[in-house]
């Protein structure tokens, strides 16, 4: 693909239909970051109708077809942490919103899975989203700190500290899960 | 130790948990009517619409952090103005004192010369 290459957006500029294919090319990870932040569906995909119709209004202004899913991302992560400051949003994961993921090859535990997902809601916002863009995105440091317009290092820093936060609220758990006696 | 405090371990069950959740079915829809809506609007000129206010809400920090700052200089320079103008006044009480002195003393080193240059007894004599 040639780098300063206009044709998907300028097709998008001029036809709906291909920015329709814009959205349906880039909505799982629009509304896949917005909902690992705020475990919300309802919150998720408003927030990210709200990143396509700023994607709308600056179709004209992207400089290419590459920049576009990495400023898609930066715009739903920065509207997830301006949403959250705004509305001091604390997500909890419900139990009923655990299933809703994708289905792994490795089961995890429900228990596990949602206890989880409550600790990663209760941290610190941007500390979340580097979780998010980290284990769900599979972005690199160097990735997240451009979608959160942040240096690696902080971003180093903020992983650390999560995980620091995380681990042994985890480690506990497991540990609970793990010695339940079989046949209960 | 257990293999849990190894951070190695919680990273592979957060990107378990982590998953991408799926996509609500019609979302594309529901996004392209809004976009439909937006487009129908008079000013919705995508080349002329106003991006996203970030501009705006920089500048609006900008003035807050602006205003703080006068506001702090003020609080913080009206006392050194004041403690300022008191130790300006003692020293010009203490420079007005020593002034005095030295025209007192001035006077009275002229008072002595006068009475030196011109005796009273010696008008008296040439009288």
């Amino acid at each position: 693909m040639d780098i300063a290459s206009r044709k998907l957006l300028d097709a998008a500029l001029a036809d709906p239909e291909a920015f329709a294919r814009i959205v349906d090319h880039t909505q799982a990870m629009v509304y896949g970051v917005a909902f690992g932040f705020f475990s919300n569906r309802a919150i998720a995909e408003d927030l990210a109708q709200e990143a396509y119709l700023e994607l709308f209004r600056n179709l004209g202004k992207l400089q290419s077809d590459m920049h576009l899913v990495n400023w898609l991302r930066q715009t739903t992560a920065r509207k997830c942490i301006d949403y959250s400051r705004r509305k001091k949003h604390a997500p909890h994961a419900s139990l009923d919103s655990i299933p809703e993921r994708s289905v792994d090859p490795v089961e995890p535990d429900p228990r596990l899975s949602a206890e989880l997902g409550r600790k990663v809601a209760d941290l610190p916002t941007k500390m979340r989203m580097v979780i998010v863009l980290r284990f769900q995105e599979d972005l690199k440091l160097h990735e997240i700190a451009e979608a959160l317009d942040i240096p690696v290092n902080t971003v180093k820093t903020l992983l650390r500290r999560a995980l620091i936060r995380l681990r042994p609220k985890v480690a506990h758990l497991r540990q609970e899960i793990s010695y339940v006696p079989m046949g209960r | 130790m257990s293999p849990w405090d190894d951070s190695h371990h919680l990273e592979e069950e957060l990107r378990r948990v982590m998953a991408r959740s799926q996509v609500p079915s019609g979302l594309g829809l529901r996004v392209m009517a809004r976009i439909r809506d937006e487009a129908r609007r008079p000013a919705a000129d995508p080349l002329q619409a106003p991006s996203s206010g970030k501009i705006w809400f920089r500048g609006g920090r900008a003035l807050a952090a602006c205003a703080c700052v006068a506001l702090l200089v003020t609080i913080f320079a009206w006392p050194r103005e004041e403690e300022g103008l008191q130790a300006h006044a003692a020293e010009m009480a203490e420079v007005e004192r020593e002034l005095v002195e030295v025209l007192q003393l001035a006077g009275s080193q002229w008072n002595r010369a006068q009475e030196l240059a011109f005796p009273i007894g010696q008008d008296e004599d040439h009288d």
